[in-house]
């Protein structure tokens, strides 16, 4: 009888930090790490930085410094969370470096929202998601985040606040004003969603 | 209520026309083709030129070592003993030596002034005596008042001792 295949994404958590743990499976470890969550995380900071080169840089960082300091984990949160807030301050770190270097400009943003649309929907639907995004890009960084974590992830505010170490009451305000300022966006440009 | 019933029912509260609107991530999310395979073991790779870095289990260190590393807790509790002991030092009360003194009786002080008046600084005593109001307050015996200024007016020099008898 042939083995059945794992999934790397069925892999537990804690099999993976066992094998962090020695060095002799340490390669191992790091390598299903990896498989289990560079989707995901990849996901995570590119919509925060935009370009692929930029994500890329982000998420090799991302990782080395997970592996530097995966014995620093203490299981007060579930792995994901703790590498979700290391990929969001890592991205976040490169947007603020970008802006030290005024390499990153607006423009980029709005092309990137111009351009990198969905396929296959009709003129009218693309138009509104280039809007969309056109009205996100132009929101501060902070709501950003908060809005595309709570709008495209669902994420609950309880998880928000593990990775960015905010308050909920912090993030619904964060929120409540992003949403308020993408329906200004298409009220003042008379964009109607019906 | 399911979580997501939660996050759409507040945002049609928020803003009914975003609700309306159709939830898609943009296609930017996608990256080249085979990324994916290949990033596990481009990473692998920069770590193991960092070899410093490249581990993820951490070195134990002798157990001697571990007396140097900060301790923030012994380290803050040790200040405050120190600080308290330095306190208390510099802030003690000054010995009572004024109570000492009123504790002991006129007789064991001219006691112990007779017993090692020898010993006493002859200028300080001098100036002790003359400004008592009465020596004989002291209850030294005569002969060794006597004694004394015989002592005192010996270790004089002669333009003093002259001095001395032309003021009296």
């Amino acid at each position: 009888m042939a083995p059945v295949q794992q999934s790397k994404t069925d892999i537990a958590d804690e099999y993976i930090l066992q094998l962090l743990q020695d060095a002799r499976s340490v390669e191992q470890g790091f390598r299903l790490l990896m498989g289990k969550y560079q989707q995901p995380l990849y996901a995570v900071i590119r919509r925060i930085v935009h370009q692929h080169e930029d994500a890329d840089d982000v998420l090799q960082n991302c990782f080395i410094n997970v592996f530097r300091n995966i014995h620093q984990f203490g299981g007060k949160s579930k792995l994901y969370t703790w590498l979700y807030r290391i990929a969001v301050n890592e991205a976040i770190t490169f947007l603020n470096q970008q802006k030290r270097h005024a390499t990153h400009s607006l423009e980029a943003g709005e092309g990137l929202a111009l351009s990198q649309l969905p396929a296959g929907d009709s003129p009218d639907a693309q138009a509104l998601q280039a809007h969309l995004q056109q009205a996100i890009s132009q929101l501060p960084e902070k709501q950003r985040i908060v809005f595309e974590m709570r709008y495209f992830d669902e994420m609950p505010y309880e998880k928000i606040e593990a990775i960015l170490h905010t308050s909920v009451g912090a993030l619904k305000a964060s929120y409540h004003h992003a949403v308020k300022k993408i329906e200004a966006y298409f009220k003042t440009n008379e964009i109607s969603i019906l | 209520m399911s979580q997501r019933e939660d996050i759409l029912r507040e945002l049609d509260n928020l803003s009914p026309t975003l609700s309306k609107l159709k939830r898609q991530l943009p296609n930017a999310e996608a990256p080249p083709e085979s990324y994916f395979d290949a990033l596990p073991g481009q990473i692998w790779q920069q770590l193991k030129l960092q070899p410093a870095a490249a581990s993820a289990v951490p070195a134990r260190a002798p157990w001697w070592q571990s007396l140097w590393q900060p301790r923030p807790v012994w380290l803050g509790a040790a200040s405050l003993l120190l600080a308290f002991v330095a306190g208390w030092f510099l802030l003690r009360p000054a010995p009572a030596a004024p109570d000492l003194l009123a504790a002991l009786s006129e007789e064991e002080i001219t006691g112990y002034i007779a017993a090692y008046i020898q010993e006493f600084d002859t200028d300080l005593l001098v100036r002790a005596t003359v400004e008592l109001p009465d020596a004989s307050a002291l209850h030294v015996e005569d002969t060794d008042l006597e004694e004394f200024w015989q002592e005192i007016i010996h270790s004089l020099d002669e333009k003093t001792l002259e001095a001395w008898l032309n003021e009296g």
